[in-house]
């Protein structure tokens, strides 16, 4: 087992790591901009120095309360620790299934990173993702790359928490584990007509690079357009794991991630999918609470052609996101409800023009 | 004057220009994926063509309509190598003089291209504009050049097909989704003048709606010869805070794009919003702007979701009571969809019935049919 270490974080896996602390410059310098003190970075990459002052400002931007902090470092030329080597961050959702697929023939590694998506202490969940990407590993005969970390979540966390955060804890895993590679896939979260702040962004991601390890943003198409590559391989669907609920089972059937993909599914023609329960009726759909996030992929599938009553249901959903209403749950008392915040909704817009201004 | 030409697009300078046709990929790039229809995009740089597959499938994810249309084209054996030199676009205002600060000492060139912002046929705005870019370049002791084009307004007669795309003169979206491929054909057309070209960003980094100059597409237009930077992701007040440390500069600002005499009306939103900006960083006469700013004049101005992110920014920029005030009132016409305050009884009135529409609405959502 190597371990690597610096300032309480720490990172292990079996395979050899990079000891040299340029793995942590992404780390230290978002705390750096987040705490408004002078980052001392150390020795960096040619290359990414040339780049630490945009990747501030960015941070500076996207952070609230961000500093446009003081960088301090030394530029020291970066010896390649690997001359080799494609890895690909998984964790066997669509993205990363997505990803591996249109990568399939330049991927080598698939890195399943212990301490990201699943906390350190739910060894039980960990188990079962691990089983499942040996497994998708095993299938397309890739090398599964474990590694475990407690930079998630034994460290203080960010302002916009780790979806701020996550892409550079993807920069310095793929930092560390630079003796195994020189190329590394951050499959996306978003499409590039969404380009909202967010940890792993494609503006952000490939500035992490040096000139021993090159990082990817991969795939800014739509869900959508993921999941119709994916149902051309059933072996990928069959191994899908969305859920973030950690019930247990890979997929609950239940959450909103899990109801969008089985829409998604649905909506391409796939009436049964051995990674899901059989639990999509339109009132689950319509009872879900929807975010400024996740509402652009349920926009997505209201031009995806999916039944009259599953399209209502997500019309439904949609409509209480934006009309601020708790959604429908086919109870008398939510419905109750839903008028009380319509009322408060009416009284708001049309106290709007009589105010103080 | 030399001139480079393809199909119907000229660009135009007294300067030398590139003798290759990589200089208008980038617009029959954005031209395809709009019209979905394949082009040959001929001879490419490497590195260029490494980034194309990105920039098609941004494009496509952003225009209306857009598609992932497949790409054909031969990649270059030998780019071509980089000459000396470094440049930046300038239009005179406030994004581009903060990049002009910033980059002071390499930067060499200044571009001013006739034809962006103002029509071919105006030929008083872009005589203004070049009498001011010429004392700005004087100032700082850059050297101006010029460039014309008609790739933005004309519609030279093309066969049918083609002929499709002068309906509208750039892409869905307008030219505001085009124009950074506009300017990376200009700075390709003009590569025997520098390695490296500054665009100056039009937004912070807390902004990225789809733009046609935007930081994550600009840099991909780079060649092996001419890199292309976005420069300046900071705020629009952190910008104005450098530029009106240079009072020599401020005088000289052109902001606005009403164009209606002067450089700057003092009117328009925008001349509003950089007086204000000026304002509350102490500068309370600033000779580039008629003496106009008043709360009344403030308040009435209507906003947009792209505007209204710089008018926040003042809300924090220490402005006195009665403008904050009046900022306040216009981001709120904004927030609650209603027409901005003038002063009017009918105003008032037109408010009030249009609060009474959202009231309605509201109440109607809940018993929405789904």
């Amino acid at each position: 087992m190597s371990r690597v270490t610096n300032q309480g974080i720490w990172i292990e896996s079996d395979l050899a790591l990079d000891n040299r602390l340029q793995w942590s410059i992404p780390l230290r310098l978002v705390h750096a901009v987040v705490n408004g003190e002078t980052a001392n970075l150390g020795s960096v990459s040619p290359l990414l120095a040339s780049r630490l002052e945009t990747i501030r400002d960015i941070f500076a931007a996207w952070i609230r309360g961000g500093h446009l902090v003081p960088l301090n470092f030394e530029c020291s030329p970066d010896l390649a620790a690997s001359k080799k080597g494609v890895s690909l961050f998984f964790s066997g959702g669509v993205d990363s299934f997505y990803s591996l697929i249109k990568h399939r023939d330049e991927v080598e590694n698939l890195v399943l990173v212990q301490g990201f998506d699943i906390p350190l202490a739910d060894t039980r969940t960990f188990a079962l993702a691990e089983a499942q990407a040996r497994d998708a590993a095993r299938h397309f005969g890739k090398r599964l790359i474990v590694v475990k970390t407690n930079l998630h979540w034994e460290q203080p966390s960010v302002p916009g928490g780790w979806g701020m955060y996550h892409g550079a804890a993807l920069a310095a895993v793929a930092h560390a584990l630079a003796p195994n590679h020189v190329k590394v896939y951050i499959a996306s979260s978003y499409s590039y007509a969404d380009l909202h702040p967010w940890g792993s962004h494609p503006l952000l991601d490939p500035l992490w690079s040096t000139e021993s390890v090159k990082i990817v943003h991969d795939g800014g198409e739509t869900r959508l357009d993921k999941l119709r590559l994916l149902v051309q391989h059933p072996e990928a669907l069959s191994r899908l794991r969305v859920c973030w609920e950690n019930l247990g089972s890979y997929n609950c059937g239940l959450c909103e991630k899990c109801i969008r993909t089985m829409l998604g599914l649905r909506a391409l023609g796939i009436d049964h999918c051995a990674a899901f329960p059989d639990a999509l009726r339109p009132e689950l759909v319509r009872q879900q609470e929807l975010s400024h996030d996740s509402v652009l992929f349920w926009r997505e599938l209201l031009e995806a052609g999916l039944s009259p009553a599953l399209s209502a249901a997500v019309r439904s959903a949609i409509h209480s996101y934006e009309a601020c209403l708790p959604p429908r749950t086919g109870k008398c008392k939510r419905e109750v409800k839903r008028w009380l915040y319509a009322m408060r909704n009416a009284g708001r817009a049309l106290m709007s023009p009589i105010d103080c201004f | 004057m030399n001139r480079l030409t393809n199909e119907g697009i000229w660009i135009e300078s007294d300067l030398p220009l590139s003798d290759s046709s990589l200089w208008s990929v980038p617009l029959r790039l954005v031209w395809a994926v709009s019209e979905g229809q394949t082009t040959d995009l001929g001879t490419v740089s490497p590195l260029l063509a490494s980034n194309l597959e990105v920039i098609r499938d941004i494009y496509a994810a952003w225009i209306d309509g857009g598609r992932q249309i497949p790409l054909a084209f031969e990649i270059s054996p030998h780019p071509a190598a980089p000459c000396e030199g470094v440049s930046l676009f300038f239009s005179g205002g406030v994004d581009s003089f903060y990049s002009l600060i910033k980059h002071r000492d390499e930067v060499e060139n200044l571009i001013l291209v006739n034809g962006f912002n103002e029509p071919l046929t105006d030929a008083r705005t872009f005589a203004l504009g070049n009498t001011q870019a010429s004392d700005a370049a004087r100032l700082f002791g850059k050297r101006l050049i010029t460039a014309k084009t008609n790739l933005r307004w004309e519609r030279p007669s093309l066969p049918p097909i083609t002929n499709l795309r002068w309906e509208k003169p750039s892409v869905p979206g307008g030219w505001f989704m085009f124009h950074g491929a506009a300017l990376a054909a200009i700075a390709h057309a003009l590569a025997p003048i520098h390695s490296k070209v500054y665009i100056a960003s039009s937004y912070s980094y807390a902004n990225l709606d789809p733009w046609g100059s935007h930081p994550l597409l600009d840099p991909l237009w780079s060649t092996e010869s001419v890199q292309i930077v976005h420069d300046g992701g900071e705020t629009r007040m952190a910008k104005l805070r450098v530029v009106v440390q240079y009072p020599e500069v401020s005088s000289l600002l052109r902001v606005c794009t009403e164009y209606q005499g002067d450089f700057n009306c003092g009117l328009c939103e925008k001349c509003i919003r950089t007086m204000l900006g000026l304002r509350a960083l102490g500068v309370a006469r600033c000779a580039a702007f008629p003496d106009t700013l008043t709360p009344e004049l403030v308040r009435r101005q209507k906003l947009n979701s792209v505007t209204v992110l710089q008018w926040r920014e003042l809300l924090e920029a220490g402005l006195s009571p009665s403008l904050q005030t009046a900022v306040r009132s216009a981001i709120h016409s904004y927030e609650a969809g209603l027409p901005p305050r003038n002063g009017n009884l009918r105003r008032e009135v037109l408010r009030l019935l249009v609060a009474a529409r959202h009231s309605a609405n509201a109440l109607m959502s809940a018993a929405y049919c789904p």
